[in-house]
């Protein structure tokens, strides 16, 4: 008898802990604390699709499966998409969220959004600015 | 502990059905506050299903047998490893299994998922809650399906376990196999929060492609498990039989490499998002489908629990799920359309196109030969089971016609080839193809099916070595790097396309096990200690057997009768061979089961000597065996062991692919502190 009630007791602590745990959020929500910035994946940004695009041609190539005729031909196309994306991300009303920072420093290797000149962070995504677009790939 | 556990289960039921309520009332009232309210019920339902395993481990550990469950699969004299690996034995036991682990992954897909997904994860949680909400209710509304449910009586001592299961590959098949099945719900998840919310560019494949990944990882460790369990429990030698429950197990792995490859076409070109959201609602599909072949008792397995309802709770849940979910897909296919098109049949693209319809090909034809006894029931009220030669006729060309398409697809560029490139590409592979035809033809090997089987195998082998070393090659030309740190660097940056190769290595030493396998002698004897008979390997030799004779004796939970051979091959000893035959027995040492047989096995790289002792009539020594030698299975084993290391490789975190530098998330915003401040 006495072990029934020892598991009673814990069923109820159990059962207030686990209502406290779904209806706190609702009854009593905490202050939200400022969310954690997290860089995007570069598939997430065309940039990045173009660029992880041409680094894959280019190691095509390198490898032998592109002739120089398909290399040419996709590495124009696909350089003409990164550059179209740049410039879409400098047309101050493409894309609200970028338009701050005055559109005349580098595009942000990270994001492609216009960067402030001479600043060390991007003001769209926060990536460091240290770091230049690659120039040659790595596979 | 039945009340703390039965009520433990009630709460995750309720608080599982109040969140996944809540994910679609904050979808229709458009309340985004209430995502963390729905968020903490996947904690919740954790944490309760954790309380309520608590509560049967509890039960299992102190030999509690007034609780059926207890009492049905363990028994005083259990070893206390099998106290564990009850839990999941029996129907009962592996429902609440099934649930806690959809509990820790529903709460781990919450605490592991980046904040950039965090409008996806309400109905994340939505989904993971409804489901083990489901597992649940049928605990608790289901015939004779709650673990908790006690006994009017308390017996002595339980009925033990079943000696099949009293085997380590059963420690961890069915937990392996689970994972991989249960896991399957949280890329299914993904799918539907990014249905629901129209999140329909590339994040929701980046935020799910590691766990579809591991759940991948997970159902290739338990079918290998499974065979190395069915290969030394079953007794008849082999690996696969094509049981429905096997079947129902490779049925998900089937679409879910389907759907591995063919997101790669997503995320690289925008083209298939349509097909690949119903892979992988197809793939979460079938492991309920699985569940329900398991758990009805509607098609005889050796793995079937005993027949009862409860599969028809899955019956109506298969269709629920995939009527709500085809709807849903439906009422989304204009945000799918396709970003490219395919621009040559001679492109990566379209060898990925064939690879996903030979392994859907596959997988139909496996779901209709296990489907077959049912609708021939249905069409001609007749039973028919089709066997092995059914399956092996359709898939083993499909079966090759993939491992070509293995060695093909890394051949050629994406997005298009030119006829030049490709004949150079393929010059490598197709000679180590053709050698090793040539060499296995030299050696006498003239069976048409095998010399495909390896020559294939051999044409894949050049292509990944080609492929590696080209890699190689070309970073060592290109970042003047040493070939060592090339290759370290060529397969630490490319992580799933190097590790992809590696598990594609690991598929070709299951093709050359399974032809191996085609190979195998078998023969039957009667033998009276002194007595020798032989038996003839594939690979030329002869063993040589003498029984030594028969000892008897009693272990922990057992009466073992245990029969000893002597193995001479080619007239040189190589050691002894031993089989059991095993009477399971309670602590009062009353029998418990049929007698089972211990498998009596020397096992090296080229072949395993397979023994298997059938008993003896009683009073006598007189003992019937039967023998084969089984060449290449250890294959089998190793090819588990580097599919599970590429598959591996591919999903370790981190490995940069644009040359940008990745930080720790860090706070955005400025922190200021405000000094001479009066408090």
């Amino acid at each position: 008898m006495g072990s029934e009630v020892v598991e009673a007791i814990a069923a109820l602590v159990v059962g207030l802990a686990l209502i406290w745990l779904v209806l706190q959020p609702i009854v009593a929500p905490a202050p939200q604390a400022p969310e954690a910035f997290e860089p995007p994946d570069p598939e997430e940004t065309p940039r990045g699709r173009a660029l992880l695009a041409l680094k894959e041609i280019e190691f095509d190539r390198a490898t032998g499966k592109l002739s120089d005729d398909d290399y040419t031909m996709l590495h124009n196309r696909y350089s003409a998409r990164a550059i179209a994306v740049l410039d879409d991300a400098a047309e101050p009303d493409a894309e609200p969220m970028r338009r701050t920072p005055t559109a005349s420093g580098h595009p942000c290797p990270t994001c492609g959004g216009a960067t402030v000149p001479h600043a060390a962070f991007c003001g769209a995504c926060g990536a460091s600015l240290s770091v230049g677009i690659p120039s040659r790939t790595t596979p | 502990m039945t009340l703390l556990g039965h009520f433990a289960l009630w709460a995750a039921f309720l608080i599982g059905v109040w969140s996944a309520g809540l994910a679609f009332f904050a979808r229709w009232q458009d309340r985004p506050e209430l995502s963390l309210a729905i968020r903490r019920g996947s904690y919740a339902v954790c944490a309760a299903l954790l309380v309520a395993s608590a509560a049967l481990w509890k039960g299992l550990f102190s030999h509690d047998f007034n609780i059926e469950y207890v009492a049905a699969y363990t028994s005083r004299n259990l070893p206390e490893y099998y106290l564990v690996t009850a839990f999941w034995a029996g129907q009962k036991g592996s429902l609440l299994f099934w649930a806690v682990v959809l509990g820790i992954f529903g709460a781990l897909a919450q605490a592991l998922t980046s904040n950039r997904f965090k409008d996806l994860l309400p109905y994340v949680a939505g989904v993971t809650n409804i489901t083990a909400a489901f597992f649940i209710a049928v605990m608790l509304f289901g015939e004779g399906a709650n673990p908790f449910e006690r006994l009017s009586f308390t017996p002595a001592d339980g009925r033990g376990l079943n000696p099949q299961l009293q085997n380590p590959g059963m420690i961890a098949h069915p937990p392996t196999l689970y994972l991989g099945y249960i896991s399957l719900a949280v890329p299914f998840a993904f799918a539907i929060a990014a249905l629901m919310a129209r999140r329909l560019d590339a994040g929701w494949i980046i935020a799910m492609r590691k766990w579809a990944l591991a759940s991948w990882i997970f159902l290739s460790i338990g079918i290998t498990i499974g065979m190395w369990w069915a290969y030394l429990e079953l007794g008849w030698g082999g690996v696969w039989a094509w049981d429905p429950v096997e079947n129902a197990s490779l049925l998900p792995w089937l679409t879910l490499t389907a759907f591995l490859h063919s997101v790669m076409i997503q995320e690289k070109r925008g083209m298939l998002k349509r097909w690949n959201m119903g892979l992988i609602i197809g793939t979460f599909l079938l492991t309920i489908f699985g569940t329900f072949i398991t758990r009805s008792g509607v098609i005889a397995s050796v793995h079937s629990f005993t027949q009862s309802s409860v599969g028809y709770f899955f019956l109506g849940f298969l269709l629920v799920t995939a009527i709500l979910s085809f709807t849903l897909l439906y009422t989304r296919w204009p945000d799918l359309e396709p970003e490219a098109e395919l621009e040559s049949l001679a492109s990566r693209e379209a060898a990925f196109l064939f690879n996903n319809l030979a392994l859907v090909g596959i997988a139909f034809s496996v779901m209709w030969g296990t489907l077959f006894p049912i609708i021939s029931e249905a069409v001609r009220g007749t039973k028919i089971t089709v066997g092995p030669p059914f399956f092996n006729k359709v898939n083993i060309p499909l079966g090759l016609f993939l491992l070509l398409l293995t060695g093909i697809g890394p051949l050629i560029a994406w997005r298009k080839a030119s006829a030049a490139n490709l004949q150079r590409q393929f010059i490598v592979p197709t000679v180590t193809g053709l050698v090793t035809t040539v060499a296995l033809l030299l050696a006498g090997l003239r069976d048409g099916w095998a010399l495909a089987a390896l020559g294939i195998s051999g044409f894949v082998v050049g292509t990944i070595g080609q492929e590696f070393w080209r890699g190689v090659r070309a970073r060592h030309v290109m970042h003047d790097e040493s070939i060592p740190v090339a290759l370290v660097r060529l397969m630490g940056r490319n992580r799933r396309r190097y590790g992809g190769y590696i598990v594609h290595v690991g598929i070709v030493l299951y093709f050359v096990a399974f032809t191996g396998l085609a190979f195998r002698t078998k023969a039957e004897v009667d033998l009276v200690p002194g007595q020798s008979t032989t038996i003839a390997s594939p690979f030329g030799w002869t063993y040589e057997l003498t029984h030594l004779g028969i000892s008897q004796y009693s272990a922990l939970n057992r009466q073992v009768s245990a029969a000893t051979l002597e193995v001479k091959r080619d007239g040189v000893r190589i050691g002894t061979i031993k089989s059991e035959k095993r009477q399971h027995v309670d602590s009062f040492g009353n029998r418990l089961f049929e007698p089972s047989t211990e498998v009596g096995l020397r096992s090296d790289l080229r072949e395993d000597l397979y023994v298997v002792y059938g008993g003896s009539p009683d009073g006598t020594e007189r003992s019937h065996f039967v023998l084969q030698v089984n060449p290449l299975v250890a294959w089998f084993w190793i090819g588990g062991a580097v599919l599970v290391l590429g598959g591996m490789l591919t999903m370790w975190p981190g490995g940069p692919q644009v040359k940008t530098k990745r930080r720790a998330p860090v706070q955005a915003g400025y922190e200021a502190t405000l000094t001479g401040m009066p408090s």
